[in-house]
């Protein structure tokens, strides 16, 4: 399907991101599986549309319950209703964002423990970004299109209010993204990773969608060190709030640490992976 | 009569179907250990609302809020927590017997299939919920002390559990068992639980919400599943008639949806084919 694509790319660099056309060709890469797993998805049309919508009602249940907090309690630790309202928006687009292009982030340990690799190694594409990007997941649609749309009907959008938005959005996917790759890439360690990564993933998620002000001490420590949740949950006040630099310099930073330090366990676990001897077939 | 039928010898029944629940508890026993260490995530969320509810009573220096205490709210949410993440996965099993065709194998086996469902879910959820409570209730309990729980209304409170999972075991079944007619019933199982997350009570006590969707909700019976059971061991209407007006209730939508289950089950038969051998 992607013969064209991988024949234009001499050497598996492709998401080193080195020189322009390296990067040029690593987004084309992405674009077209992404595109490809799209149109597979609409063979089953009424039940991506079905997941999808299940998932706006979830986002939107959770919503409700923050208008209720908030109707009854208008201002808690600095926080009203505006900022959670604000805070939903940016971690749902986030977060379909990551699980809509990376459909496999949080199946990477089920792919690395069941010897899934081999397919991938023999191909001529850096095999993180690879294996990241073969699949989408329809529910994460659901969370882009709620996150959106949340955005456009309730948080006063305006020019400079959508960049910031979509910068928190992007920062989010590039964050749950790369925490995501590493819980996951404990299989080539441990091997059957699948519920330590998936608690440590819903632990993220949860902090995430509450308001920093909530906590103290030395959870603040941790919900910006080692469960970056602080980051993310910060981004409606730090960035879309306040626009304060310093926040926006240090989330920017966040995020291009975690996925360096993403890549590198990914590649430290890729050398003790074993194969196999898998058969499969991919068309 | 059907060799199910409870008219036929309800001794025997009785004891097959423990039988049944026996066999599904001892399986989840064997992992005991996966449980708590899902539970981790169950401690996260107490910890989330320990700290949430802690910055709300300080900010509003309310002593107490929808009638609840501090300690009472947090043993409240553990306890709907604990509810909660008790319930089997049932509507799945169920989806998937019916369109994988297994329910036509059950059918033909001396048992109900429905009875035999509720106690595989039974089984499940009496190992679920102790385990649940304890980790919940740790958090609770080193956050803000012992439980409020006045001990005369325990007995009430354990049978309102009981009510309660068997509540919900005929609401996940009857939209497990849409499957005979949509092609999916997942989107209608994530609908019903994220439903319970308000109007259940799951996330807020009902007595919090505003006046006319408190009305609401108290009318729906989804209160009966979370709220109920919740607010009875938070210390919340523990007088004998409030009590038993809580099981009444429960009851009487048990019997209802019961009998929504049953109908829908013989429909859904109907459009069995069984081929082959």
């Amino acid at each position: 399907m992607f013969r064209g694509d991988e024949d234009r790319s001499p050497t598996r660099s492709g998401a080193r991101g080195g020189a322009r056309g390296g990067l040029g060709r690593t987004v084309g890469f992405v674009w077209a599986y992404l595109k490809a797993n799209l149109a597979m998805e609409m063979e089953y049309r009424a039940a991506f549309f079905a997941q999808a919508l299940s998932m706006v009602i979830n986002d939107a249940m959770w919503v409700a319950f923050w208008v209720l907090y908030f109707t009854r309690f208008p201002v808690v630790a600095g926080w009203g209703r505006a900022d959670v309202l604000a805070l939903w928006a940016v971690v749902a687009a986030g977060y379909g964002a990551a699980t809509g292009l990376f459909g496999n982030v949080l199946r990477l340990s089920q792919v690395i423990y069941s010897g899934g690799l081999d397919v991938y190694l023999t191909q001529p594409k850096n095999v993180l970004l690879h294996v990241l990007v073969s699949r989408t997941s329809a529910s994460a649609w659901g969370d882009v299109l709620f996150g959106v749309g949340v955005f456009a009907w309730l948080c006063e959008p305006t020019p400079a209010r959508l960049g910031l938005f979509l910068l928190g959005a992007g920062l989010t996917a590039v964050i749950l993204s790369a925490f995501a790759v590493i819980t996951q890439s404990l299989a080539f360690f441990i091997g059957n990773a699948d519920t330590t990564a998936s608690q440590l993933w819903n632990a993220l998620v949860h902090f995430s969608t509450y308001p920093t002000g909530i906590f103290g001490g030395a959870v603040k420590i941790i919900l910006f060190t080692v469960l970056p949740a602080g980051f993310i949950s910060y981004m409606p006040v730090g960035l879309m709030r306040d626009a304060d630099p310093g926040f926006i310099a240090a989330a920017l930073g966040g995020a291009a640490v975690l996925t360096v330090l993403a890549v590198l366990f990914f590649r430290a676990g890729l050398r003790r992976y074993e194969s196999g001897n898998l058969v499969t077939t991919r068309l | 009569m059907t060799r199910g039928s409870w008219l036929h010898r309800p001794g025997a029944q009785l004891a097959k179907y423990s039988a049944i629940a026996g066999v599904t508890t001892r399986t989840n026993l064997a992992y005991l250990a996966d449980f708590f260490l899902r539970g981790i995530f169950l401690v996260v969320v107490m910890f989330v609302f320990v700290q949430l509810w802690r910055t709300t009573y300080g900010a509003t220096g309310e002593a107490r809020i929808g009638g609840f205490s501090l300690a009472e709210m947090i043993w409240y949410l553990a306890i709907t927590e604990s509810i909660t993440m008790s319930f089997p996965r049932l509507s799945d099993t169920v989806d998937r017997q019916v369109k994988s065709g297994e329910l036509a194998y059950a059918l033909g086996r001396p048992y109900s299939y429905v009875l035999y469902l509720f106690s595989t879910y039974f089984g499940e959820a009496v190992v679920r919920f102790p385990v649940n409570l304890v980790i919940a209730g740790t958090v609770a309990f080193l956050s803000v002390g012992p439980p409020p729980v006045v001990l005369a209304s325990v007995p009430g409170f354990l049978v309102a559990v009981f009510l309660a999972l068997a509540l919900n075991f005929v609401i996940l079944a009857g939209i497990g068992l849409l499957a005979f007619w949509f092609e999916d019933t997942s989107s209608f199982a994530l609908l019903y639980s994220r439903f319970l997350m308000i109007a259940g009570g799951m996330l807020l006590p009902l007595d919090v919400f505003p006046v006319a969707i408190r009305r609401l909700t108290l009318a729906l019976p989804t209160n009966l599943i979370i709220y109920g059971p919740a607010r009875l061991f938070a210390g919340q209407g523990t007088g004998a008639a409030a009590v038993w007006s809580l099981l009444g209730r429960q009851a009487l939508w048990l019997a209802i949806f019961g009998l929504v289950l049953g109908g829908l089950f013989r429909l859904g038969v109907k459009r069995v084919n069984v081929q082959g051998g």
